[in-house]
């Protein structure tokens, strides 16, 4: 059956799609071959002559697999707008000097959160809502995160014999909703993985940054006691970052190779580290920009170079017919 | 007009007309479609699926992976009812088209030369 691997090998790496529709369509096709060899032996056709026959007939794999790519890999210019959209929205919020306003900070992530919703509860997203999953899962991020500073200090203060600091009482209802936050990450982590490896990046993309204001922004007023609205100026590189983000997105979608995919999104998460990095507000250090880095290296570059080295031995799975 | 050309643009109409009658694999499409036209539709076998996932996508059909008594494992694709209605719009176009064509070629047919 050597034939058969070459031939769907041959397909795979020309289909550039996840690996779970990848799979599917490699067993079908295998699946095919299988009965037309099968149809040709009872024809009186030997074996051998009936594979080369069977592949003959299916054609051209690098045709299928384009044909398959219009179907599956190009995004429309319609999914594009949208996929650019709450980019663009929170880029609004920057321009208008929302960005400061919690209320509507809530409001608009609540927006995306429903629209995200409404197109997930079916079970088959489309391929703009990955970048608008990105904003809802700022939250549950941010809940674990102060969690865990939360528990961590409080570890600390018993460890070393002081008494426990009094919580603030938001505080206390993050660390309550961590686990549920977690369980929510996981799950739609899970179900990102099953479809591709590259979603997870994709659909991270906004966290960081996104993340990295809220909590850093947050610090800078309680902390300092700095209102940022008495800043004044409009944050144009804050701005430019959520554009940025509306840009990648776009290509994303309209790339049509796996290895471009790939490489944008590397070079995505090393650039927006570094440019958010030095969008931080004065006052804050090296370490501040060296998490917001690791962030986008973690979330962002982590997953793709993980798929990476999990498909270096190149195998090819096989259909159970 | 060639015959791949007419295809081209009935290939929809030609599997949703199949699979109302049953539920069908991929290769028992090819060979339906090959035993009913007579040989007639030489159907690119390779080019079958992407239509199949393209009308699936659409919601016209829907796949679903399973077990045949023999132990094989395929994906039979139902015609959906959103297929059935997008179905029906074609048949009804098709024959007031072929009517249109037969009563236009019908009244001038070529008399061969001699």
């Amino acid at each position: 059956m050597g034939d058969f691997e070459s031939y769907l090998a041959a397909f795979k790496d020309r289909l550039g799609l996840g690996p779970a529709e990848a799979q599917e369509i490699i067993d079908e096709l295998e699946t095919h071959l299988n009965d037309k060899v099968k149809d040709l032996e009872a024809q009186g056709v030997d074996g051998q002559t009936a594979r080369v026959l069977a592949v003959q007939h299916l054609g051209d794999p690098s045709d299928i697999a384009r044909r398959m790519r219009l179907v599956y890999g190009y995004a429309g210019w319609s999914d594009v707008v949208l996929a650019a959209l709450p980019h663009l929205m929170v880029c609004g919020l920057f321009l208008f000097k929302f960005c400061c306003n919690y209320f509507v900070i809530a409001l608009a992530l609540g927006a995306i959160a429903a629209v995200t919703w409404y197109d997930w509860r079916k079970g088959n997203p489309s391929k703009w809502s990955y970048s608008w999953l990105g904003y809802v899962i700022v939250a549950p991020v941010i809940s674990f995160l102060i969690a865990i500073h939360a528990i961590g200090y409080g570890a600390w203060m018993l460890l070393t014999g002081q008494s426990l600091p009094v919580f603030d009482p938001m505080i206390i209802v993050l660390i309550a909703c961590a686990p549920f936050a977690m369980y929510s990450l996981l799950k739609l982590a899970r179900e990102m993985v099953r479809r591709d490896w590259l979603l997870v990046s994709f659909a991270a993309l906004p966290v960081p940054v996104f993340g990295s204001w809220v909590l850093f922004y947050h610090s800078y007023e309680v902390y300092m006691g700095i209102h940022l609205e008495m800043l004044g100026a409009v944050d144009y590189l804050d701005m430019g970052i959520f554009v940025g983000l509306a840009v990648i997105t776009g290509l994303y979608l309209k790339l049509g190779r796996r290895a471009l995919k790939v490489g944008l999104l590397l070079v995505s998460a090393v650039t927006l580290g570094v440019v958010t990095a030095i969008a931080l507000p004065p006052g804050f250090n090296l370490p501040n920009a060296a998490m917001v880095f690791l962030a986008y290296f973690g979330l962002v570059a982590l997953p793709v170079l993980w798929k990476l080295a999990m498909n270096r031995p190149k195998s090819l799975g096989r259909a159970t017919t | 007009m060639s015959q791949q050309e007419m295809l081209k643009g009935n290939t929809e109409t030609l599997l949703l007309s199949l699979l109302l009658l049953e539920p069908m694999y991929g290769y028992q499409i090819v060979k339906e479609i090959n035993s009913r036209s007579s040989g007639y539709f030489d159907f690119k076998e390779g080019t079958l699926y992407p239509a199949l996932h393209r009308m699936e996508r659409e919601g016209l059909i829907e796949g679903r992976w399973q077990n045949t008594p023999g132990g094989m494992r395929r994906r039979y694709y139902y015609i959906t009812l959103k297929g059935r209605f997008v179905l029906s719009d074609r048949q009804a176009e098709w024959q007031r088209f072929s009517r249109a064509m037969n009563s236009v070629i019908a009244r001038s047919t070529v008399q061969p030369e001699g």
